[in-house]
């Protein structure tokens, strides 16, 4: 899928080896990695090895772009797990939620769709109101070990069409 | 804390000297002061005057809350209370102190760190009961407290952590709060 996606304030597309080091300069903080557990610091290298790899999944990450700037990525990946981040200085502008909505939209589009899955750990307080407010239910709490970040805890949420759609209805 | 919170329908505001006449109109009432351990009814200009210039310097501060520019109530998270609040009689029963609580107490929040927050009622008012109870507050236990207008009064102590706000967090879009 090489398409692009367009929200009320965003745009959504598969990032090609161009934006590699825009997803490096955007990814790369401390306090993006220890809520995705991904490598840091992360490096145009980095970068560019997840560019080709994402560019052969079926379900690919997106890259956000917000004014032509490269700000986040999500993924509604093949297994229909949500994944997604945003660089700190676009927090708490709704841009996660609304990024989402687009991939979930296109999903549930279809009536028969399954659940969504997703998580966060319970520290994360912003993407814990993001799932909240896209619907999403706890279902279980893991503790797990991650090889470089070590020892987390997640509470691991799914989200059905039902509440996707009620959620919906309840934001503005 | 930033100097105007928005929410949907409020706008808190730190409070500024210019405030003081529609302060002392607001809360020099004793339905409201009754409530308010450590209010004095009547209030003054003078009373409002002080109030905003010990609220200066502040860490947490205390905000105005203010509705289509018109200044109707109070809140603030710091000083030895925790969470605090009071609405002209107007504005009760319309979600606005769980709106305007949960403002403040989600920016707050935002650190990881952050301690929990102390909060209370005294034993008779079951609308800061339902507020409370509404942002995820828990009872910690009762105590006597000594009220400027009431004398000494019974109060239920309750107290939130961030893991509790966390949890609650799901309460949240059904009031229009997320």
């Amino acid at each position: 899928m090489t398409d692009v996606i367009k929200t009320k304030r965003l745009i959504l597309r598969v990032p090609t080896p161009d934006d590699a080091s825009a997803v490096a300069h955007a990814i790369n903080h401390y306090d993006v990695a220890k809520f995705i557990l991904c490598p840091h610091p992360y490096d145009t290298i980095g970068a560019r090895g997840f560019i080709a790899k994402n560019a052969k999944q079926d379900f690919p990450a997106y890259s956000i772009f917000k004014d032509d700037q490269l700000i986040g990525g999500v993924e509604l990946c093949v297994d229909r797990e949500l994944g997604y981040w945003i660089t700190p200085s676009e927090w708490g502008n709704g841009y996660v939620s609304e990024a989402s909505n687009a991939l979930l939209a296109r999903h549930f589009a279809d009536p028969n769709a399954g659940d969504v899955t997703s998580g966060y750990q319970p520290s994360n307080l912003g993407s814990a109101k993001v799932q909240v407010k896209l619907g999403f239910r706890i279902e279980s709490h893991t503790t797990e070990t991650h090889p470089t970040w070590g020892k987390y805890t997640h509470e691991n949420t799914i989200l059905t069409r039902e509440d996707w759609m009620h959620a919906l209805s309840l934001q503005s | 804390m930033t100097d105007i919170i928005q929410t949907n329908r409020l706008e808190l505001r730190r409070p500024v000297v210019a405030d003081a006449p529609a302060l002392a109109v607001a809360l020099n009432n004793y339905e409201i002061t009754k409530w308010l351990a450590k209010v004095p009814n009547p209030y003054t200009k003078e009373d409002a005057l002080q109030f905003i210039a010990s609220n200066a310097d502040k860490v947490l501060p205390n905000y105005h809350i203010h509705h289509d520019d018109t200044l109707i109530g109070g809140i603030g998270l710091g000083g030895l209370v925790g969470l605090g609040y009071w609405l002209t009689p107007e504005a009760w029963g319309q979600g606005i102190a769980t709106e305007a609580s949960a403002a403040l107490l989600d920016l707050y929040f935002q650190d990881v760190d952050a301690a929990p927050i102390s909060s209370g009622y005294l034993k008779d008012n079951v609308g800061s009961a339902r507020v409370q109870e509404k942002l995820g507050f828990k009872i910690t236990g009762e105590s006597m407290i000594e009220s400027l207008l009431l004398g000494t009064s019974g109060h239920v102590d309750t107290r939130i952590t961030r893991a509790d706000w966390i949890a609650n967090l799901p309460k949240l879009p059904e009031m229009g709060l997320l």
